[in-house]
């Protein structure tokens, strides 16, 4: 299997670095884009006539690109650089040359503006999270395959026989995306099923997002970094393996709790409520294993500015994976099926569970791969606060307003009739809709903090190497043998 | 669990499993569901299914759509409608959408089988449209609701969709017969008139063509069917 020598860290990172940097700029650019579409579409949720004259951005597409943005630009750029990385140094090798990693990215960034300018042109989909159209998704596939298989082959180059459980947690995601997407695509897009079989896959396919394809990876990178940066060891990291194999096999079913009360089979709804709550062994176990370490040291975590956003997101993960089993119980999902809560849930998973995860990554890997220091760490602290406080908002507005928005919508008087109408429900929800544009546009601050964060960290490698080679060019040492002949004439040569 | 192939074969079952399980497990189930050609009425008295043959004997239960209601929905999916609409109402004893009105009886996984696209959502800021040309009242109305929600009700959270619509001068002092008529105070300025374009036509054809009338056996499981 050693087909190739085990390489150093250094240079590792020395033939990771432009591959992987070009990722992480590339989910930076994607993140703005994102953050700019959320703050639009937080505003036409309150004043829907804003920009509505312009038939680019209606309220459906800003909606739509802020989501695909978020998910297939920040989401995806961020998760393969960190999986890339973390993978080549987990198995001490690279598998072949770097740089075919810039031919998959540019084409996944070529494939997303496609898909994106498709959906603001008028040509989007009505599937969720695969809104972008279908000439859009076949670049999108060609180049995750060229990613996606450099993540792999590096897994079967690895050098060491030991395999860790976030080399597990990788290997998994990097396989079930593909799966996922193209049977989505043509299952839904391609060649579509027939009558409601539809919104089944489409759930099946967005649930499998979450928890087969994000969740791994923002997991892995938490079963890596956590042990690394506090130098301990996992607690009871043998049972880590176990609540892998469980979380592989019940979460690709989880998703069908969302589809409690619609026209579908009974059983399938139910297989999914019932995978759900099953859900809570390996969230327990992994709960166990990476806050076992993390909260007995607490004051090593908030000095540390990469380890404090893996820690809050691991603390999410858990808060998300009890929620998750509470609102698949027919009783609760009846009352907040279709409100804010199902978008908050969404925010719980993209933002604060796995974009944290994905931001202290960043900022553990970054300085390692450019090899220099954070200049200021209180940029990091912003960040950190602003995107957590942000995003406990907008959970905090989304989760009680959707809640509200539920029995308001689920209430009839005496005489058997509703008691509020929509419109008015749509009127008491303005408060916490104003609360979640207050969250929005902290995030979105706490993500130009990032973005600002990783360009100057960059500028500032940049501009020493261009010092370093300006300083070699021009070399002194003649110069100051011409100006010694000049001023000491012969009795210079004398002295030689 | 050192080697490759374990892990990698492991991986592929679980999703496997959910696959199989669930798209493939559903297909087989109700895949090949049939459009009925008998309508079905709903005895209450009796508590019987009364089995109406149609006279012509050419209706297909659910219809298919026509292709101005097909344009329209191609409209309705790339305007983003699906964000804050659903289309599906739930049953009577889990939410209030018949209470509301939303629709005479719940949805049915048939009600869908002649759908190209199926857009039951996932949210509903605004109504269920899953029977929504059953409530509405004229073409006219539907086209003020799409041009400014706010014309009909001062509250609406709809965002309007004014690019849907044309505003142009009034020639030779005769309104176009599709122009739009105001409510008093909302009237485009002297001399113009505002007339729909084609997409909203179809938009608003789409809407009215969702209607469901109809009644399936599977609404009352276990009852009796009598045959007229």
């Amino acid at each position: 299997m050693a087909s190739n020598p085990e390489l150093s860290k250094v240079s590792l990172d020395q033939r990771l670095r432009w591959p992987i940097v070009h990722f992480f700029v590339a989910a930076a650019k994607w993140l703005v884009v994102a953050s700019l579409f959320g703050l639009i579409s937080s505003i036409q949720d309150l004043s829907p006539s804003f920009l509505a004259e312009c038939e680019w951005i209606t309220y459906g597409k800003t909606k739509a690109v802020f989501m695909n943005c978020l998910i297939y630009g920040w989401g995806f750029n961020a998760a393969f650089g960190v999986v890339l990385w973390m993978m080549a140094r987990l198995c001490g090798s690279v598998p072949c040359k770097c740089n075919i990693l810039f031919v998959g990215g540019v084409f996944w960034q070529l494939g997303l503006i496609v898909g994106v300018v498709g959906i603001l042109i008028g040509d989007m989909t009505s599937v969720l999270w695969l809104e972008m159209p279908y000439y859009a998704t076949g670049i999108l596939l060609a180049s995750y395959a060229v990613i996606g298989a450099w993540g792999i082959v590096s897994f079967l180059h690895r050098h060491n026989r030991n395999v860790y459980a976030s080399q597990c947690y990788f290997l998994g995601a990097l396989f079930w995306f593909p799966w996922l997407y193209t049977v989505a695509q043509m299952m839904l897009l391609g060649w579509p099923v027939r009558g409601t079989l539809q919104p089944v896959i489409n759930w099946w396919y967005v649930h499998g997002v979450i928890g087969m394809w994000f969740a791994p990876i923002a997991l892995g990178a938490a079963y890596y970094l956590i042990p690394k940066l506090l130098g301990k060891k996992i607690f009871h990291y043998n049972y880590a393996i176990f609540a892998f194999w469980l979380w592989a096999f019940f979460s690709s079913w989880a998703g069908m709790s969302h589809l409690a009360g619609s026209p579908i089979p009974a059983w399938i709804a139910t297989s999914g409520i019932v995978a759900s709550v099953l859900l809570l062994v390996p969230i327990v176990i992994i709960s166990v294993n990476l806050h076992g370490v993390s909260l007995l040291s607490l004051e090593r975590v908030r000095k540390n500015p990469s380890l404090r956003f893996i820690v809050f997101s691991s603390v999410f993960f858990s808060i998300l994976g009890l929620l998750s089993a509470l609102i698949s119980l027919r009783t609760i999902s009846s009352v907040l099926r279709f409100t804010y809560f199902t978008e908050g849930y969404f925010y719980h998973a993209l933002f604060g569970f796995y974009s944290m995860a994905m931001f202290g990554s960043i900022y553990f890997i970054l300085p390692q791969l450019l090899d220099k220091k954070w200049s200021s760490h209180s940029l990091l602290g912003v960040h950190y606060w602003v995107s957590g406080c942000g995003i406990s908002v907008i959970l905090i507005s989304l989760y009680l307003g959707g809640w509200l928005q539920g029995l308001q919508v689920s209430s009839l008087n005496e005489d058997g009739v509703a008691a509020y109408s929509i419109v008015e429900i749509s009127g008491f929800a303005r408060p916490w809709l104003f609360l979640k544009l207050i969250g929005i546009a902290a995030v979105v601050l706490g993500n130009f903090v990032f973005v600002f964060n990783v360009m100057s960290m960059l500028l500032a490698y940049l501009g020493d190497k261009a010092f370093k080679q300006f300083q070699f060019e021009i070399d002194m040492e003649p110069i100051k043998e011409k100006a010694a002949r000049i001023l000491y004439g012969t009795r210079y040569d004398r002295q030689i | 669990m050192r080697s490759f192939n374990f892990i990698a074969s492991g991986i592929f079952i679980a999703l496997g499993l959910s696959w199989v399980g669930i798209v493939i497990t559903g297909h087989i189930q109700y895949g090949d569901l049939r459009v009925m050609t008998e309508n079905y009425e709903w005895d209450e008295g009796n508590e019987k299914f009364l089995k109406e043959v149609p006279a012509r004997g050419q209706e297909r239960y659910p219809a298919i759509s026509d292709g101005r209601s097909r344009q329209g929905k191609d409209v309705y999916v790339s305007l983003g409608c699906t964000v804050c609409h659903t289309q599906q109402v739930s049953r009577a004893d889990l939410n209030t959408d018949i209470a509301r009105g939303w629709g005479i009886r719940e949805s049915l996984a048939r009600d869908y089988i002649r759908q190209e696209r199926v857009l039951i959502g996932s949210q509903r800021i605004g109504s269920d449209l899953a029977q929504v040309g059953s409530r509405l009242e004229s073409r006219e109305q539907t086209h003020l609701l799409i041009y400014n929600p706010t014309l009909l009700d001062e509250e609406s959270l709809m965002p309007p969709y004014p690019f849907l619509y044309e505003k142009r001068k009034i020639r030779q002092g005769v309104r176009s017969s599709n122009a739009l008529t105001f409510p008093n105070g909302y009237e485009p300025e002297e001399g113009y008139e505002i007339v729909p374009s084609m997409r909203a036509e179809a938009l608003v054809t789409y809407l009215h063509s969702l209607k469901i009338d109809y009644q399936f056996p599977e609404i009352h499981f276990n009852r009796p069917i009598v045959e007229n």
